[in-house]
């Protein structure tokens, strides 16, 4: 060990030490950086971690953060989970656990229409649980399946943190999208056989909608089961069509699905200038915040490299000569562990560079990582005691105590961990459909335009110091 | 200590907060060019075939600054993540001495030097009238450049509100405003 990369890994310590008491993670990695980076190389990091800054800028791909969750906001403020709400609800009424399983479908599929958790757990918090309540659902099941169901937003294309992801990892946020949906619907599908089979065991966790309050009308089910779904999975199939097909790249796919989601808002009435300003400003918070962190942990992570310690860790742990699998689950763990007191942000953006040189050299592949990785998020979303959904669910319904609604995403965190046994278990889970686009353009003919696209997707974006080394070079 | 803080004190920090909160809103506004950039390329090049020059360098530029420049937006509203981990059992005045020790040491410095370095940056980018290299429209590069020396300046003017508040925290245990987490 050098003593540059004995710097290094006191840089990191420190790290630790700092955000763990709970100083704001951005500005420690920049002060960090700065500091500990000249001690180390000297006035070169000013450099280097103005290029890291400038150059995160100039990265067009992740101009699709904003805009999609934009579009995902643009949808909520549409009424367009409630109307899929009533639509399911009326549709399926006379089953048992009807609405659970009107819970886990609207969140699944305005999981398609947003990139983040806040808005499907906070909508539908207010909006399913006075009703489940009232329908006398168990209230740990019910509020197991929103925190669950809401969950997805974040695994489910159009992901924002599968972008993030997408340049951390070297591969096409396209395939990372592709990947997501086995394990996404894998969830939706599990989340739905244990909550319909508890209620058929014992109805009185999940009793049907009563009678009364059915619609006996055909033509008004219709009605509002076109209205309220058929404008919304016209926006998905075009959005997400166009990136896995090809199309279109992440960024132009959402700002596509942004003035749709627009257009809806407005075909629903539902737009007013006010809330609009809402939606920019939320918009800009939530990709501030993402963002700014790539910014720093770019500059941290350069730096760290240059000083040597991720290579350090990088032979250190392959020197541990575990056998792949092992190493990988190891890896999973370690993510899930800080997964409790971390968001996915910060590890996305600062601990998972520091593993992927050993994903990476046991030859994994990082497409299926990806995945994996997607779905340990998703559950650390999900386990108690630092669970943001379960924070998003107690601001809105003050029925529930924390307890039920940590009870509920216990049990849902068991049906996460099976999930993610079988994804390790049967990779092609997560790998089939990808592999399948890949096979599907290799035997289209492909207009010339669309090639250059395609290329641009595959050829994913190396975030680390290209705009440094072409600034040298010059 | 009751009453809240002095008079001149709180007129000080609400005045900060309600400039940044003001750019703020505007700053967002920034989300509309961009989503109309990328709209008007992929619809003049599907529909009519006739891709703009403009959109590639517009799209990155809009991104960058509106992220950037909501970065002291963001830090108003308590949206850059810390670890809640041990800090929700920490008392007021507990958080205040770490605010206050975070934004002396690790906040002004940092940022103080990225902008130091951006600003020449940016103005020698004016002074060679820099152009981007990245496609043929070649736009001027110096109104990008200085986005960062801007964004930086926002952040601070905000910073000096937020370590007045964290350091009356320190000072009297007590809370001037709770920050709610924001949604990811």
């Amino acid at each position: 060990m050098t003593p540059d990369a004995l710097l290094g890994l006191i840089m990191l310590l420190t790290l630790l030490g700092a955000i763990f008491i709970g100083v704001p993670i951005s500005f420690t990695l920049l002060f960090l950086a700065f500091s500990f980076g000249y001690l180390g190389m000297g006035h070169v990091v000013v450099d280097l971690a103005y290029f890291q800054t400038i150059g995160m800028m100039k990265e067009e791909l992740l101009a699709a953060v904003p805009l999609f969750i934009f579009m995902g906001f643009l949808t909520e403020q549409a009424g367009l989970m409630e109307r899929l709400f009533t639509a399911f609800r009326m549709l399926l009424a006379p089953m048992r656990g009807a609405l659970f399983l009107v819970v886990i479908l609207t969140a699944a599929v305005f999981a398609m229409a947003t990139g983040i958790v806040g808005a499907a757990v906070t909508v539908l918090g207010i909006m399913a649980s006075p009703i489940m309540t009232k329908a006398n659902y168990d209230p740990q099941l019910s509020a197991g399946a929103i925190t669950a169901g809401g969950t997805l937003g974040i695994l489910i294309p159009p992901s924002v943190m599968l972008i993030v992801m997408g340049p951390v990892l070297g591969v096409s946020v396209a395939d990372l999208y592709a990947a997501a949906f086995g394990p996404g619907f894998l969830l939706a599908a599990a989340y739905i056989t244990y909550l319909l089979g508890r209620s058929l065991i014992n109805p009185k966790l999940g009793p049907p909608v009563p009678v009364e309050e059915r619609v006996h009308s055909l033509g008004v089910m219709l009605t509002e089961v076109v209205l309220g779904t058929v404008p919304l999975l016209v926006l998905i199939t075009f959005t997400l069509g166009s990136i896995l097909a090809g199309f279109a790249t992440p960024t132009e796919a959402a700002g596509v699905g942004a003035t749709g989601a627009l257009i809806l808002t407005l075909l629903y009435r539902r737009f007013s200038w006010a809330s609009l300003q809402r939606a920019l400003v939320s918009t800009m918070s939530t990709s501030s915040m993402v963002l700014l962190l790539a910014v720093t942990s770019n500059v941290f992570g350069a730096v760290f490299a240059r000083l040597g310690t991720a290579n350090w860790i990088t032979e250190s742990l392959l020197g541990l000569q575990l056998p792949p699998t092992m190493m990988l689950i190891m890896v999973l763990v370690l993510i899930f562990l800080l997964g409790w007191p971390f968001e996915w942000p910060a590890i996305i953006l600062v601990f998972l560079p520091i593993f992927y040189p050993v994903v990476k050299a046991m030859e994994v592949d990082m497409i299926w990582f990806g995945a994996l990785v997607a779905v340990v998020l998703q559950t650390a979303f999900l386990s108690p005691p630092v669970a943001m959904s379960a924070y998003y669910l107690k601001q809105v319904v003050k029925g529930w105590s924390l307890a039920t609604i940590y009870a509920g995403m216990f049990q849902f965190m068991i049906i996460q961990v099976i999930c993610i046994g079988l994804i390790v278990a049967f990779p092609p889970i997560a790998t089939w459909f990808p592999n399948r686009l890949l096979e599907a353009s290799r035997t289209q003919v492909i207009p010339e335009e669309h090639k250059k696209i395609l290329e641009q997707q595959r050829t994913a974006p190396s975030l680390e110091d290209d705009e440094y080394s072409r600034s040298r070079r010059q | 200590m009751s009453g809240g803080p002095s008079p001149a004190l709180s007129k000080f920090i609400r005045s900060i907060d309600w400039f940044t909160d003001r750019t703020g809103m505007a700053i967002a506004w920034l989300v509309v060019p961009l989503v109309g950039a990328v709209t008007i390329e992929v619809v003049s090049r599907y529909l009519f075939n006739a891709p703009t020059i403009w959109s590639f360098d517009l799209t990155y530029m809009l991104y960058g600054a509106l992220f950037m420049l909501g970065a002291a937006f963001a830090l108003h509203k308590g949206a850059h993540i810390r670890t809640d981990f041990f800090w929700e059992k920490f008392s007021v005045r507990k958080k205040g001495v770490i605010d206050t020790i975070s934004y002396v040491v690790f906040f002004f410095p940092s940022i103080a030097m990225l902008f130091i370095i951006s600003w020449n940056e940016a103005v020698y980018a004016l002074q060679i009238n820099e152009m981007s290299d990245q496609t043929p429209w070649r736009p001027i590069l110096w109104p990008f450049k200085f986005v960062v020396p801007i964004a930086c300046l926002l952040l601070m003017i905000q910073g000096i509100s937020e370590l007045l508040k964290s350091f009356y925290m320190a000072r009297t245990g007590v809370e001037l405003e709770h920050k709610e987490k924001i949604e990811i």
